[in-house]
């Protein structure tokens, strides 16, 4: 009876009014950069949860976590398979398992691409959204960033394999980060932005034509960029 | 433009103490990956890196003979998408006719019987984890079939060496018998001890000073690619 939980969660002494520790709690360990929600104790997470709790998934975002995260994703069909799935389903899937869940998933393909089938019709869950166009990363970045507003924002490439456990890794991050590949010589590397979007589009205005970090193969069209 | 944000100091790197590597279901801590795949030879090397994020090993035969076998089944089976209870349910149906084959002595004829139980109950769990297609019944056909199977292993084994003809009364059937009751009571002790202690293995404490410095990842390693390449 989740209702009932929740009505007497709202009628407790520790959370009908002032301070919540289970919420102040919750939200001082979101900032500790350690932090996994499977190792808050579920009956705090509970707590903060219910507080708020309606039916819909919007609603059930922790407080103090409830930055949306954006995706933009640029896909393509020449990077090869890892075990039968390809780059773009990996991402997806790491994406799949965050919580809560990205608002939305921005898939940009190449002009004229084909949509790429999924495999897993679990991925189709994701609130995926299909682009296509013609115009250089820069520009489309900016177009993602200026609509996205104050939501944050987590750029991933198509033809880089990503740990799954990153994109978690990130969502309860509160500053923007970049991760890149452990390797020196590879130029892979994974764009976390909070709500400073500022920031970039300072740095596209600035270098406009400046091709992405990333290696050349992905400037080409047809090539997958996320 | 991610190179000029870190060279800037505008947006920092995220680090490897940053980064919570613990994998509960490997009872391992993994240090992140990011690789470019640029081609067909990238994505091979690629897959012999995920593979090699195995469990541990535990014997020989984990070391050393299944691997090649896992890798051998676990690339055909991802790309033609199998799912993975698939395989467990095939390493279910090899169980029960196993167990009549030790049965009736003929161990030395069939017995890979056993071999290929134990390395599909390899296969599947990578295949699960390798294609995303881990389930709570996936898991629980696994282990469940993990715990179940050893001790009518045990008992199946004493009876075609010759409890079927000396009874369970003898010295044989006594220890299978003895083998049996240690492995239910090594099972119920796993079960117990975390709910006297107030803890759960392998990491009990988890949210406190011991918890962190057990689980903090490695820093300043270099990437291990080339060396976990088999």
């Amino acid at each position: 009876m989740p209702g009932r939980a929740a009505a007497s969660t709202l009628r407790s002494p520790a959370l009908s009014g002032g301070p919540r520790p289970a919420a102040r709690r919750l939200r001082e360990t979101a900032r500790d950069r350690s932090w996994n929600p499977r190792r808050v104790p579920k009956e705090e997470r509970d707590l903060v949860v219910r507080r708020s709790a309606t039916s819909t998934r919007e609603a059930r975002r922790p407080a103090g976590l409830s930055h949306d995260r954006l995706i933009d994703a640029v896909a393509a069909g020449s990077a090869p398979a890892i075990f039968g799935l390809s780059l773009l389903e990996r991402h997806l899937h790491g994406l799949r398992n965050l919580k809560p869940a990205p608002t939305r998933v921005i898939i940009d393909l190449a002009a004229g691409a084909a949509e790429p089938k999924l495999g897993d019709k679990r991925l189709y869950r994701l609130q995926l959204e299909w682009r296509r166009g013609g115009e250089s990363y820069a520009e489309r970045l900016g177009q993602v960033l200026a609509a996205a507003a104050a939501e944050s924002l987590l750029v991933l490439d198509a033809t880089t394999l990503a740990d799954p456990r990153l994109p978690a890794t990130l969502a309860v991050r509160t500053a923007s980060t970049i991760v890149r590949s452990r390797e020196a010589q590879d130029r892979a590397a994974i764009l976390f932005l909070a709500d400073d979007h500022d920031l970039i589009l300072a740095e596209l205005h600035a270098n406009p034509g400046t091709p992405p970090p990333w290696p050349p193969v992905w400037s080409k069209p047809g090539a997958c960029r996320c | 433009m991610a190179a000029r944000l870190v060279e800037t100091g505008r947006v920092p790197v995220l680090k490897d103490a940053e980064f919570n590597g613990f994998v509960r279901r490997l009872r391992r801590t993994l240090p992140y990956h990011l690789f470019t795949v640029d081609g067909p030879e990238r994505a091979a090397k690629l897959e012999r890196f995920l593979l090699s994020n195995y469990k541990g090993s535990t014997d020989l035969f984990t070391r050393y003979v299944y691997p090649p076998l896992v890798w051998l089944l676990v690339r055909p089976l991802a790309r033609w998408r199998v799912h993975p209870n698939w395989v467990t349910l095939l390493s279910i149906f090899l169980n029960p006719r196993r167990y009549s084959v030790l049965g009736r002595r003929l161990f030395h004829h069939r017995l890979h019987h056993g071999l290929c139980m134990s390395v599909l109950d390899s296969v599947d769990g990578k295949l699960a984890r390798l294609t995303f297609t881990d389930s709570e019944i996936g898991n629980l056909m696994d282990h469940g079939l993990d715990m179940v199977h050893p001790p009518l292993w045990y008992l199946s084994w004493a009876y075609g060496l010759g409890v079927a003809t000396e009874g369970w009364s003898s010295a044989l059937g006594q220890a299978a018998i003895a083998i049996f009751a240690f492995y239910v009571v090594d099972r119920l002790v796993l079960k117990i001890y975390p709910y006297i202690f107030k803890a759960r293995l392998p990491h009990p404490f988890a949210h406190g000073r011991v918890g962190a410095e057990l689980h903090r990842p490695p820093q300043h390693q270099p990437t291990p690619l080339h060396h976990r390449l088999y």
